[in-house]
């Protein structure tokens, strides 16, 4: 019962609450009937008796009643159900008068009678429901009859079972047509539902190009479709970037894999003197730490990916990291006869070694990229919500094309030149993870031909102080030597 | 000194056995968990280097054994290089965990080290290596009797290499131990360092100490 559908479930649920309430109907309409039909009944026998009453106070004594000759027979004989009965006032005295009165039923005789209008029911030997009027008269003459006026009740008991059986008869129709309607309305209802297992049926990793129709969905189901569309749109994008990588992956690794295999080949391929196979090694081991370098980009890639690395941030100064990396950098930058310098502070949360890692990656780029006798200079500026970090060079600049795919694993704007210099081609993309993971992005701004500027735009941790302290004036990591 | 190397990869189990025995060490290897177990419990092995990917019983099983059994210093080799496997190996008694792919001169500094933490040799207050000569305290240093004068950067490189004498120190740990910096940046820092180093300790002096091994790092000794 747990699995079944949800039509059925809900036509289930729509004809027993339609049960309940024709039931409920039914009850009432039989009850007010019931009590319509026995006022009716009691309204009239209370019309009758006073009819009665006059006629017996105004012309009558206990002899004349018997002989007939009065009104009173015209009163009840016009009324098949209407029986009534005139007793002297004693228990035991004689009956003085009897109309419509076929069978006497002791009741009729042996019945007590008041001043005031007294009602009593029964049913009579068939068992026919009988609705009986009484009370104690005063003839003209002063003497006290016991009067009852009977209604047999037997045509509103027919009226009622008739409605009793017809309702009965009906009501298990009318429900089951309750409940088919609900379930054609509930599958009609949920029809649009079908599309939507049906895409998702249909969708493999090879193959997320099919959406849902979101036009002629109702409204509540149009959000979800629209959702579940933008949900299989970023996972297209997932994918592909996925099987591009892998693919760049394979190429990145084939030209180190192709200079090993051939150049072992080559070497094994005769005798030769014991410098010649040394010089091999060695140039083999520079193959094999590219190779090295780019397993551990991708392993370093792979885990700023997953959230739990964010578990060791910390409270970081940007400037002091970013001291710390110019000092790294400080050899290779007068080699090239480059300045570096510093300005500005502010903290932010992070991981340490993570941001000198993405700062290490855009100034290596910076110093690879600055003519000689440049300048490189490293800004620390605090925003409204954000701490930014900038590193700007002068030189060649990016070509716009390029601009919006620098960040991309193994994308080279010049293919044939970082290999060379010993670039792994993800050294942009481990900034731009690094800076996904700490809340924050990386961007570029570039000119051809003049300053190409690469920033690190982190959260403003909540509640830290805004930092308005002038920049401080700008250090030199050379003037340090 | 004896190291048991238990891993299953026969040409990984050869060059480490080949590289600790040329370093001075007496070496035994195991291809499985059990043999490695049975050959730990019959000699008494200063260290333990364990792969985790072993067949049968894997490493984490093997280090529970040999935690159960008694106190030998095991230092594990993963291709896993998550933080959680870090911290589960560390967690359940591993001394040392390296990450492959490993450089060999980092897996024998660090076997070095863990060797060294028992028998805590104090260094001597002055270095010496042949007629060159470091006082860390004073901050000087000396070429017979001609005064070597350096950066604090170069200063610090040059005490990195004596201190570790005669063992090759790859660019990586010489930029984690001079610059601090705990990965793999793209910079030639060492290369310059290195040979500004080597022209105000080298060039003047018949007997050149500062050594470049192609490919694996740099070495300070007294070569005949």
């Amino acid at each position: 019962m747990k699995t079944s559908s949800l039509s059925t479930r809900l036509g289930l649920m729509v004809s027993l609450m339609g049960a309940g309430l024709v039931l409920l109907l039914a009850t009432l309409a039989f009850l007010v009937l019931d009590h319509e039909l026995e006022k009716m009944a009691r309204k009239s026998l209370e019309n009758k008796m006073e009819l009665i009453q006059h006629s017996l106070t105004m012309n009558l004594n206990t002899r004349e009643i018997a002989t007939r000759n009065h009104p009173l027979p015209d009163l009840v004989m016009g009324h098949d159900n209407f029986y009534l009965t005139i007793v002297g006032p004693s228990p035991t005295a004689e009956v003085l008068l009897s109309i419509g009165t076929k069978v006497q039923e002791p009741l009729m005789t042996d019945f007590t009678a008041s001043e005031t209008l007294a009602y009593l029911t029964w049913a009579d030997g068939r068992g026919n429901q009988q609705l009986g009027a009484s009370r104690l008269m005063r003839l003209r003459s002063g003497e006290n009859v016991r009067v009852l006026l009977t209604r047999d009740r037997t045509d509103d008991q027919a009226l009622l079972s008739a409605y009793l059986r017809s309702t009965l008869f009906v009501l298990p129709l009318l429900l089951l047509l309750i409940g088919l309607g609900a379930w054609w309305l509930v599958q009609r209802g949920l029809a649009p539902l079908k599309q939507f297992s049906h895409v998702a049926a249909k969708v493999t990793t090879q193959d997320l190009t099919h959406r849902l129709a979101v036009n002629n969905l109702p409204k509540e189901l149009a959000e979800l479709a629209q959702s579940f569309n933008v949900m299989l749109d970023r996972l297209d994008a997932g994918v592909q970037q996925l099987s591009q990588f892998s693919d760049d992956l394979a190429h990145e690794l084939r030209a180190p894999l192709t200079n090993l295999m051939g150049k072992t080949q080559v070497t094994l391929s005769r005798a030769r003197p014991p410098e010649d196979y040394k010089a091999v090694l060695e140039s083999n081991i520079e193959e094999f730490e590219r190779l090295a370098r780019i397993v551990y980009d991708m392993l370093f890639l792979a885990q700023v990916g997953h959230p739990s690395a964010r578990a060791s941030f910390t409270t970081v100064s940007l400037a002091q990291e970013a001291e710390r990396v110019m000092e790294l950098f400080a050899l290779s930058a007068e080699e090239k006869h480059l300045s570096l310098t510093l300005s500005g502070n502010a903290q932010v949360q992070g991981d340490r070694l993570m941001i000198q890692r993405a700062l290490s990656n855009l100034l290596s780029n910076a110093i690879r990229h600055s003519p000689e006798g440049g300048c490189i200079p490293l800004r620390v500026e605090a925003c409204a919500n954000t701490v930014s970090l900038s590193v700007s060079n002068a030189g060649p600049g990016i070509d716009a094309h390029h601009l919006p795919h620098v960040f991309e694993r193994f994308y080279r704007a010049d293919s044939s030149r970082a290999r060379t210099e010993g670039g792994t081609g993800l050294g942009l993309a481990i900034v731009q993870s690094i800076m996904t993971l700490h809340q924050g992005l990386a961007d570029v701004h570039s000119q051809p031909g003049g300053f190409t500027l690469f920033r690190l735009v982190f959260p403003r941790p909540c509640g830290a102080p805004t930092d308005t302290t002038p920049a401080t004036p700008a250090r030199s990591a050379m003037s340090k030597k | 000194m004896r190291i048991l190397v238990v891993e299953d990869e026969q040409k990984t189990a050869d060059y480490l056995q080949q590289g600790l025995t040329e370093s001075g060490y007496v070496v035994d290897c195991a291809a499985s968990g059990i043999d490695g177990l049975h050959l730990a419990r019959q000699h008494s092995y200063e260290l333990v280097i364990l792969d985790v990917n072993l067949p049968n019983t894997d490493g984490w099983g093997v280090l529970e054994q040999l935690r159960r059994d008694g106190n030998q210093r095991v230092m594990m080799l993963t291709a896993r290089g998550r933080l959680a496997d870090k911290i589960k190996g560390l967690d359940m008694g591993a001394d040392d965990y390296l990450v492959k792919p490993f450089e060999f001169p980092e897996l024998l500094a660090r076997v070095r080290t863990l060797l060294r933490r028992s028998e805590h040799i104090p260094l001597p207050e002055v270095l010496r290596v042949s007629d060159l000569e470091l006082d860390p305290r004073r901050h000087r240093a000396y070429r017979g009797n001609r005064r070597i004068d350096l950066t604090t950067k170069e200063f610090a490189l040059l005490h990195v290499l004596m201190r570790q004498s005669g063992e090759v120190m790859t660019r990586t740990q010489i930029i984690s131990l001079v610059w601090d910096m705990n990965f793999d940046c793209d910079t030639n820092v060492v290369e310059v360092s290195i040979s500004r180093l080597r022209a105000k300790v080298d060039d003047q002096s018949e007997v050149k100490l500062i050594h470049t091994i192609r490919g694996v790092g740099y070495v300070l000794e007294a070569r005949q």
